[in-house]
């Protein structure tokens, strides 16, 4: 048997092996997202229900609809505004949690707690606590004086963004210090020691040795954070319902809502589509731009799992 | 340019001490090695004049002040760690040029010593690399580089050359000695190789499990071991050493040993009855054709311009070094004398070595 056999050998069984994989991404990603391109092109209320083709017309008045046109800002807002404030904190308690003190294991496991904590139960736990007469939040400030009047931080539409933006970034930020703390473990611990022989501040070491090594994660994260951030429906329909108003109107809630309870299905799919078109060039774009950086993540993550 | 002064130095990692009461005065200038077996505390107190490790218990002076409390970027060090510690997202150029940068040195002076420093150390062709980009000598020459361009007190030096093969270890070596002795800064040197500690070193510390047993020149080292951990330690192929007793016989001392009886030189007056330990060096052997030392030859090792023979000699084997144009075979049976002059007694109960007066 000569090399070309074994080769094509290889090829055959990596076939079999990656297989069942692809048959699972036709059957739950691909035919939904054909299925629904082609809903998207008729005029079907709900589901079901009798329909028939007409075109682009969905399309067309979405993009005339003021509604969808302010939940895909809101969705930019609430994709910024978490990214933000989850990445920051994340990395600054990460930062803490890569300090040596006691317990230092026993906190580096358990952090992750609220991640495991079903969206379910944590929107009921939040709802609760920000309650406005029983409210451990309001009771708690109103005790020390810091407010006369309860804080309203779900109903007041001011607010409403910020408290959910809260309440999905303590969701995720323990994930995030994971995954942060992971990726400083591998700078090299002799760098820091001669940045110190060197005469180097605490702030000089994070910005030439911490801050470039954590890059690339950075720039993963960046990417699959936008896209987690993007399709957030849980948290907020079982909150606010995307309200007061549309205050919290995100497009995955729109779409909910225009397809479950406004009994239009084929333009709630359609508004879908837009948005995972541009999700999607979002993606492409970002891992162009950043193509540097995904090499060397992906070099990373190699080396991790030797 | 400093002297550097370690007082009753100690360092525990909770009930283990692994630095105990070191004690050693460096010379502003002078080349210090610290040398021992793993494990001897001799990193561990490199790292505490560094200031990267804490001190628990004693005193370290560079140049008149007293730097326990320290921070290691303000005790004007530099070191050169064993795998370099390289800053892997900078370019050599700012690799080199680093320290000045943390201490605020203005970017056209940074420009100018980065350049001097790579035309010393041949990296000028490299400035732009990444260290990835570069061999293991190249990487080692950026890691003195970075200690050199700032002109410390005192370069400290952890097994610097480990890292690298043995001809580039050899060729490196040397440099660093040149580059040593031109600069004249103090330098502390850490390793664990006996050849690159007497070759190096102005003076040697040798290390035991957490104390200096021995701190001289490598000459005195080498003739005049304080222990017999020191005698087997520093030196290529090791000592030999057999335990015997004294006795007397006909006014004369004689060691008996369990392979044969050796007759002491006069000088070496030792009580009858003492235990003590005898070692001679391979090379303090002479071959004869006929002597009351004999043995059968296990195994001959050619080195090259000599021979390494192990000996069979009754219940000990022994090894001795002989000119290579010596035709022997395993199996051989040899006759041979030691070199009274060298012959190194210590005690057996706490191995020191015996010192003899001078006879008048």
């Amino acid at each position: 048997m000569n090399k070309q056999d074994f080769r094509s050998r290889d090829a055959r069984l990596g076939f079999l092996l990656v297989l069942p994989a692809v048959i699972l991404v036709i059957l739950v990603v691909i035919l939904p997202i054909i299925s629904g391109i082609q809903i998207s092109f008729t005029s079907q209320r709900v589901v079901g229900s009798e329909y028939e083709f007409i075109g682009p017309k969905n399309y067309f008045e979405l993009f005339g609809d003021k509604q969808f046109i302010a939940s895909l800002g809101k969705s930019a807002i609430w994709v910024l505004a978490n990214g933000f404030f989850q990445t920051l904190a994340a990395l600054l308690i990460a930062l803490l949690l890569n300090q040596p003190f006691r317990g230092q294991n026993f906190v580096r496991t358990w952090i992750i707690l609220p991640w495991a904590v079903p969206a379910a139960v944590t929107a009921i736990l939040w709802r609760w606590m920000f309650d406005a007469s029983a409210g451990i939040v309001n009771t708690t400030m109103k005790g020390m004086d810091l407010v006369q009047k309860p804080v309203l931080f779900l109903a007041n539409p001011d607010i409403a963004g910020a408290s959910l933006t809260f309440v999905n970034s303590w969701r995720y930020i323990p994930f995030l210090t994971i995954i942060f703390l992971a990726s400083l473990a591998s700078v090299p611990e002799e760098e820091y020691e001669a940045a110190q022989v060197d005469g180097a501040n605490a702030w000089l070491q994070f910005k030439t040795i911490t801050f470039p090594n954590l890059l690339p994660t950075l720039t993963v994260l960046g990417l699959v954070g936008t896209l987690w951030a993007s399709n957030v429906f849980d948290i907020i329909w079982m909150m606010t319902r995307g309200g007061p108003g549309d205050a919290t109107t995100t497009v995955p809630v729109l779409m909910y809502d225009m397809a479950f309870y406004g009994y239009n299905i084929s333009k709630a799919t359609a508004g879908a589509i837009i948005f995972l078109f541009l999700l999607i060039i979002f993606a492409f774009v970002f891992i162009f731009a950043n193509r540097k950086q995904f090499v060397v993540a992906s070099e990373t993550f190699q080396d991790l799992s030797k | 340019m400093a002297s550097v002064t370690l007082k009753n130095l100690h360092k525990k990692f909770g009930h283990t001490t692994v630095v105990n009461n070191v004690n050693v005065e460096i010379a502003d200038g002078e080349f210090l090695v610290f040398v021992g077996p793993s494990g001897c505390g001799k990193t561990t107190t490199l790292r505490m004049v560094a200031g990267l490790e804490s001190i628990s218990d004693g005193e370290i002076h560079i140049g008149n002040s007293l730097v326990n409390d320290l921070p290691p970027g303000d005790r004007d060090v530099a070191m050169v760690f064993q795998n370099y510690a390289l800053y892997s997202h900078m370019t050599v150029s700012r690799n080199l040029g680093f320290a000045l940068q943390a201490r605020g040195v203005v970017d056209r002076e940074i420009l100018h010593r980065v350049q001097r420093v790579a035309k010393m150390l041949d990296l000028e062709e490299m400035l732009e690399r990444k260290p990835k980009q570069l061999s293991g000598g190249q990487r080692q020459r950026v890691a003195l580089g970075r200690a050199v361009i700032r002109n410390p007190k005192v370069f400290l030096m952890d097994e610097p050359l480990s890292n690298l093969d043995a001809l580039l270890r050899l060729q490196t070596r040397k440099e660093l000695i040149e580059l040593t002795s031109d600069l004249k800064n103090t330098v502390i040197y850490v390793t664990h190789d006996q050849v690159e500690a007497m070759t190096m070193g102005h003076r040697l510390a040798v290390m035991n499990k957490g104390e200096v047993v021995q701190l001289d020149t490598p000459e005195k080292v080498f003739n005049e071991p304080a222990n017999r951990f020191v005698a087997e330690f520093i030196g290529s192929p090791p000592m030999n050493f057999l335990e015997g007793q004294v006795s007397e016989k006909s006014q004369k001392k004689i060691l008996k040993t369990d392979s044969f009886d050796l007759v002491l030189s006069e000088s070496m007056n030792l009580i009858s009855g003492s235990s003590v330990i005898m070692g001679f060096r391979p090379h303090d052997v002479k071959l004869v054709s006929e002597g009351s030392l004999g043995g059968r030859v296990t195994v001959v090792e050619t080195l090259g311009a000599e021979k390494l023979i192990y000996l069979q000699v009754g219940k000990n084997s022994l090894s001795i070094l002989v000119p290579a144009t010596e035709k022997i075979r395993s199996g051989d049976h040899l006759q041979f004398e030691i070199n009274k002059d060298y012959l190194h007694l210590f005690n057996r109960d706490d191995e020191k070595r015996i010192i003899f007066s001078e006879p008048n």
